[in-house]
């Protein structure tokens, strides 16, 4: 402990170079808005363009759930099967090995039997891996009409390349306006018949269009390679012989043309009002954020000014997403150095020395420094997670400081050295401090051991605090005694505030009256924890803060075409937006942007200044979405933690077990019933639960067919081939391999195709209508499995400010009342999402919250050396819990505030914090005791000797996390019900615990504590105070 | 597909709106169409190809050389040439059969006046009667004889006259048999001719449309330029292997211009039907193989019309169902309606 001797300049030194290094290190760090969450999900995209539900259920979809239902770890998975495309999301438990499930899925999907050559292998997206974040998205525009093809190669030619080479950028996505492309050779089934060809015959003409190599010839000296040309150029299809009709030769480019076109129909975006193409940047995994969105906006000025402007084109990011995490970072950085300016006036109002409060406030640069560097090893980033954290920590690191200032100042009052105090000083409260912040550090292991999804959230406030607090330690036990041997010579030693013994008698009071002391355990113990209960604010998953963005969602009644969707709703919401900007008589909002697909439309406004939600609300309602046909319109306001845990208010109501007609039946009776139980809340269909898509079935005429000799599968064929096009395989054109379509020309109605004849084999042209009956008939437009059963979901999401656990309980008693009514013993009913993770999290919350208390009860036992002054130190918790609580409550008063599970670790927190006052408390009345005082004597002047070091501490690390619970900006609610709960339990268990504790000690019970104890007590020296 | 907005899509891919939540609102604000007329009945397309029920055959009446024919594909007149034989040795036959038959008259004359004269003798009792049996055998013989010969020279007469075939009718040589040089026997063809007036549209029809259309008695049979047919005859005969039988249409006035043999047409065969409209597709309500439109009538408040799908256009389909020209039908907002609902009709979109 001569180091600081020995070494005070050096440590000095060092220090500033920590500082210097952390300053460095804190700049270098990612910036994010949430910690990196890993999901433990991966999704499967299964594609086939022009195929409906059904088939792709049949075909793929079902060999493909039987093939990844074995993977291990497997927790659960649900498929989501629209026309032409599904979803299978497979769920994993949190202990799963990502990489090596990924892997496996792989694989598995490889070993899918009879998967047909010409749909792609399914794409898979890793969620553990970061897949699911987006960076930015973009929007491709032209004020001026552009066809689809001048995006593209707009697209490909500038943009593309341009994003790929910022680096942190690991994939742009484009399902939106998907570029892949295919061949089309369109026949006109006409000139066919006309030259007496059938289908067949075309397509076995047309197969195999591709270069072949045969080995190798030894002419002379040298060795030809054999190429044996069977590739043709798309300009030189038309002259293909097809085939022969006497002496002429029918040529492709007479029955047919042949051209490229989009795979898949883009969906409808705009941006301002003006024809674009939308796409979105993924990041890799732990990239600076912020920085990579300056290099974004930088090389978009580029492309703006450069390339793009001759093509009359701009490609602008939809929105800046850094803002949003910019201004939430701002504002927590902000709450910290305001915590630390409180946090230090308040301790010069003790201390009234600024040499001393200096020496003392050094720490926190020092301390945060140790914290940044520790973050940069442990790659973690500056999130309002980490922040927050930091934030919180300041008042918590500057204890160790003040116990040790205040100990050599105390010294040095007695007369010592100001050396000797030093040394005196450190080691007198040395073993004290580091049990004390042990204990407070150890409460975080069970945080970080919680194993939910959300869980991931804490785990950089636990390692933030943790390392503030051995920071603190580090700094107090070497850094402070140097800096004093520094900055103290000569100063003459200022008493501080003084507390009065009038004050000590008065929170001591109850120990002296039973009936007091009895009233002061009854309330402070079960009735604290009673109305704890009682006023604890309701459950609920994630905070939900609101973001600067108002989404309109129209939803369609039945699903239209892309392109009547685009002229019924999205044109329409354009023009009537055109004309309120014309008029001038509208919300501020700088931009918007739309997108329709065959189900919805989406609209997004970003107001500008200060707005009102529910006038922004009214005058969409009122002025743009007014009396729009067949559809409902959401409007609602974006919240943060979108960007981070999408779903964190939706949960699903899955019911299962019954045929598809059935469930739908029940469905659409359970939602309607859930929808006039709950209207506020948005309670919807997963896919619609009655049949959507209009179709035309064409039935085979099955002995029509016998007696010309043909299939169903062959009808099929030539059906398929003049309606989506028959496959012919991937050839190489135009420097791209692309699959390769025959098909007909499309028919302009129905009975066109019916009318068009073909050619049969021995029995020749015939009508189709001769060879199928048509019918027009519904049938669903999606088809939703879960764990590999066809089932109707419900998403349930609460209403506006209403907490996800109170509605989730609510409505698993409104279905289970309503489902008992209507007993049907194949009908199951599950919940997953928020609701499964919130029950998931709570369940795992109350374990760790007995494990933090039983680890606590056992660091105090062994701090105390005494089971029942460890005892009476857990007993004053429910008093912390209260004011925890009632600070919570206060809150909500002027703000929504949910009991949410970040505001839950708030209280685990808690215990870790506030239980140094009663250890601090008991320690000296323990110390009192086995000097022989009696009980009384004992309580009063452990009251007395650490009331102010309470005060205290407990005053800096309220006054510190006091701008975190107060600020009002944006991203606050994710924190402030922590730092409530933190400032709230600590104010309170400083106010009455002293009185509590008194009361409590008081009892007969503690008068043993002299007798029980025989080891020799070496520290009965208070810490603080006189 | 916005990264923010796929919760929506991830998790809820279609937020579509259920019946039920579209609460029924006293009077739903709807979007209407108007029923439109369709004459034309129900029409269904007919896949023939014009046709002759049989070619005419010009042979040869003798066995002679062709010297000039005219080459397939050739269109002619009634009467003009089509192919022309050498009459060398016919007319050298005839030659020979009228020397003959003036051979023969000269002996017929005599036996004639022999007999006359011996008669006379006989009557006076100068000849014996068997010697006059004999001269009256010689005229009679000499009289056949000249028949003969004039049967013959008719005979040639008519190969020589036969050796140059004439188009019998307007009509296009179709094919030939010979060449310019060729024996022709007799008996041979020598081109097959194709007379214009007998052509007509041959149609497969399967038996099922035709039973559908009552045997095509009263229907209007038409090509896509609006040339009227009728039905001449069918092929009584129904197809053992795909159930079709042909029919046989003819022409009503004149054909059309370039009217090609084996050409393949498109005929509409259209019969009358009441209560036949035009109805906007979003007009059409599916329900369990059951289709219907919402009409709305004067007071506002709509009716459930139970519709027949007849024919569809691109823009319209037709349907048969209580419903008049006129007559306005739903076409948006269709979900919350229930029979006798009053209804506000929304014209347009308001901007």
């Amino acid at each position: 402990m001569r180091l600081f001797e020995k070494y005070g300049s050096i440590i000095i030194a060092f220090s500033f170079l920590l500082v210097v290094l952390g300053v460095l290190a804190g700049l270098k760090l990612p910036n994010a808005l949430l910690p990196k969450i890993d999901r433990a999900q991966i999704a499967v995209v299964t594609s086939w363009p022009g195929k409906t539900a059904a088939e792709i259920e049949q075909s793929l979809i079902s060999p493909l759930e039987r093939q990844l239902s074995g993977l291990g770890q497997l927790k659960n998975l649900q498929t989501n099967i629209a026309n032409g495309q599904a979803w299978t999301t497979l769920n994993f438990h949190y202990q799963a090995d990502m990489e090596q499930t990924y892997m496996e899925v792989l694989a598995r999907i490889n070993q899918v039997p009879d998967w047909p050559s010409q749909v792609a292998k399914p794409r898979v997206i890793d969620y553990s891996n970061g897949a699911g974040s987006t960076l930015a998205s973009l929007f491709l525009y032209s004020d001026t009409q552009k066809s689809q093809a001048d995006f593209m190669h707009a697209y490909r030619a500038y943009v593309e390349p341009a994003m790929t080479d910022i680096p942190g950028i690991t994939n742009i996505n484009m399902d939106n306006n998907l570029l892949a492309q295919r061949v089309d050779i369109e026949f006109d089934p006409q000139k066919l018949t006309q030259y007496s060809l059938s289908i067949d015959q075309v397509t076995r003409k047309l197969q195999g269009l591709v270069d072949r190599s045969g080995d190798s010839l030894l002419l002379g000296s040298k060795e030809y390679d054999l190429h044996f040309k069977g590739q043709m150029a798309l300009s030189e299809l038309s002259n293909l012989p097809i085939a022969v009709t006497g002496v002429r030769v029918v040529r492709l480019g007479e029955v047919a043309s042949v051209h490229k076109r989009f795979v898949y129909d883009w969906s409808y975006s705009a941006f301002k009002g003006n024809q674009a193409i939308y796409f979105y940047l993924q990041p890799d995994k732990d990239i600076n954020v912020l920085e990579t969105i300056d290099l974004i906006k930088a090389t978009l000025a580029e492309l703006n000014e450069g390339p793009l402007s001759s093509l009359d084109l701009k490609v602008v990011m939809s929105r800046d997403n850094s803002l949003p995490i910019k201004q939430a970072l701002l504002l927590v950085y902000g709450n910290l150095l305001l915590g630390v300016l409180l946090a230090c006036g308040f301790l010069y109002y003790f201390i009234r020395n600024l040499r001393v409060v200096f020496l003392i406030f050094v720490s926190i640069p020092v301390c945060l420094s140790l914290v940044l560097l520790g973050m940069q090893l442990g790659g973690r980033s500056l999130n309002l997670i980490s922040l927050a954290g930091m934030a919180l920590s300041v008042g918590l690191l500057l204890d160790a400081s003040i116990i040790i200032v205040e100990n050599i100042q105390r010294l040095r009052s007695t007369g010592l050295s100001l050396l000797e105090s030093c040394r005196q000083g450190v080691l007198q409260v040395r073993a004290a401090l580091i049990s004390s912040t042990l204990s407070s550090i150890v409460i975080f292991v069970p945080i970080v051991l919680m194993h939910s999804e959300v869980s991931q959230l804490f785990g950089d406030l636990a390692f933030t605090i943790s390392s503030a607090l051995v920071a603190s330690i580090m700094v107090a036990l070497f850094l402070l005694p140097a800096l004093s041997r520094q900055l103290l010579p000569g100063q003459k030693v200022v008493k501080g505030k003084e507390l009065s013994n009038k004050w000590t008698m008065f929170v001591t009071a109850p120990s002296r009256s039973k009936l007091q002391g009895r009233v002061w355990l009854i309330l402070a113990i079960p009735g604290a924890l009673l109305i704890s209960w009682w006023i604890k604010p309701e459950l609920d998953l994630l905070p939900n803060p609101k973001e600067n963005i108002v989404m309109v969602y129209t939803a369609f009644d039945e699903p239209l075409s892309v392109t009547a969707a685009k002229a019924q709703i999205g044109d329409v919401i354009e023009q009537r937006i055109a004309v309120q900007k014309q008029l001038g008589d509208h919300p501020a909002f700088d931009i918007h942007g739309s997108f329709c697909n065959s189900t919805y439309c989406l609209v997004y406004f970003y107001p500008e200044g200060s707005w009102d939600f529910p006038v922004f609300k009214k005058w969409v309602d009122t002025q743009i979405v007014q009396d729009l046909p067949d559809a409902r319109t959401y409007v609602y306001q974006g919240t943060l933690l979108r960007l981070a845990l999408p779903d964190a208010r939706t949960s699903q109501l899955d019911l299962k077990g019954l045929s598809m007609a059935q469930l739908q039946q029940a469905g659409q009776e359970l939602l309607a019933h859930l929808v006039k139980t709950f209207p506020e809340a948005r309670i919807t269909e997963v896919i619609p639960m009655r049949d959507t898509v209009a179709r035309v079935e064409f039935s085979p005429k099955a002995d029509a067919l016998a007696f010309m000799g043909m299939s169903q599968a062959q009808l099929n064929q030539i059906l398929v081939t003049l309606t989506d096009g028959a496959y012919l395989g991937q050839f190489y054109a135009d420097s791209d391999t692309l699959p390769f379509y025959l098909k007909g020309q499309p028919p302009e109605h129905l009975e066109q195709l019916l009318q068009t004849e073909v050619m049969i084999p021995n029995h020749g042209l015939h009508p189709l209508r001769s060879l199928v009956e048509t019918q027009l008939s519904l049938a669903p437009s999606a088809i939703y499995r879960t764990d590999r059963e066809v089932s109707m979901s419900i998403n349930l999401v609460p209403a506006n400010g209403q907490p996800v656990g109170p509605f989730i309980t609510q409505v698993k008693a409104e279905v289970a009342a309503y489902l008992a009514q209507r007993p049907n013993q194949d009908l199951f009913i599950n919940y997953r999402g928020s609701a499964d993770q919130l029950s998931g999290f709570l369940t795992e919350f109350f374990q760790m919250f007995f494990v933090s208390l039983l680890i606590l009860f056992l660091l105090i036992r062994v701090a105390l050396n005494s089971w029942s002054l460890a005892l009476a130190v857990m007993l004053s918790m429910p008093l912390a819990i209260f004011g925890g609580m009632l600070c919570l409550k206060i809150v909500d008063y002027f703000a929504p505030q949910n009991l949410d599970i970040v505001t839950m670790i708030g209280f685990i927190i808690l215990m870790g914090l506030v239980i140094n006052n009663a250890i601090l408390l008991a320690s000296q009345y323990r110390s009192a005791m086995v000097s022989g005082q009696s009980q009384q004597q004992a309580i009063i002047q452990s009251t007395s000797y650490r009331m102010r070091a309470i005060y205290m501490s407990t005053g800096t690390s309220v006054f510190g996390m006091l701008p975190l619970m107060l600020s009002p900006g944006d991203g606050s609610e994710i924190y402030r019900g922590l730092a409530a709960v933190i400032v709230g339990g600590m104010s309170f268990s400083a106010l009455f615990s002293l009185g509590f504790m008194s009361a409590l000690l008081s009892l007969s019970i503690f008068s043993k504590q002299s007798q029980l104890i025989h080891d020799s007590e070496t520290e009965n020296e208070p810490v603080l105070g006189n | 597909m916005p990264y923010f907005f796929r919760y929506f899509i991830f998790s809820s891919v279609a937020i579509v709106s259920s019946i039920l939540s579209v609460q029924a609102n006293s009077t739903p604000a709807v979007r209407v169409g108007e029923a439109q007329p369709w004459q034309r009945g129900i029409q269904k397309p007919l896949y023939c190809e014009a046709d002759a029920p049989f070619r005419q055959q010009i042979s040869s009446h003798v066995s002679a050389e062709l010297t000039w024919l005219l080459p397939a594909g050739s269109r002619v007149k009634k009467g003009e040439l089509l192919a022309k034989q050498n009459d060398f040795y016919l007319k050298r036959q005839l030659a020979q059969l009228d020397a003959n038959a003036k051979a023969a008259h000269a002996n017929y004359v005599y036996s004639l006046n022999e007999y006359e004269r011996l008669s006379k003798l006989d009557e006076k009792g100068a000849v014996s009667s068997s010697e006059l049996q004999q001269h009256k055998r010689d005229y009679q013989t000499a009289s056949e004889q000249n028949k003969i010969y004039a049967e013959q020279f008719r005979l040639v007469e008519h190969q020589l006259n036969n050796l140059t075939h004439r188009a019998p009718a307007d009509g296009v040589v179709l094919s030939l048999f010979g060449e310019p040089g060729q024996w022709v026997g007799e008996g041979e063809s020598i081109l097959v001719f194709l007379p214009a007036d007998q052509q007509e549209v041959t149609c497969r029809v399967a038996l099922e449309l035709y039973q559908q259309f009552n045997q095509f008695k009263d229907v209007k049979l038409s090509l896509a330029d609006g040339t009227e047919l009728f039905l001449d005859r069918d092929a009584g005969l129904v197809s053992s292997q795909d159930q079709t039988i042909n029919l046989h249409l003819k022409f009503k006035n004149n054909r059309p211009e370039n009217f090609f043999i084996g050409q393949r047409y498109v005929v509409d065969v259209s019969m009358a039907a009441s209560n036949l409209t035009k109805v906007p597709y979003d007009a059409l309500t599916i329900n369990n193989n059951e289709y219907y439109v919402w009409r709305v009538g004067q007071d506002n408040k709509v009716s459930k019309v139970v519709a027949q799908i007849i024919d569809t256009d691109k823009n319209y389909s037709v349907i048969q169902g209580e419903l008049q020209a006129g007559d306005k039908v739903v076409v948006k907002g269709k979900l919350a309606l229930k029979d006798d609902t009053e209804v506000t009709i929304n014209s347009q979109v308001k901007l």
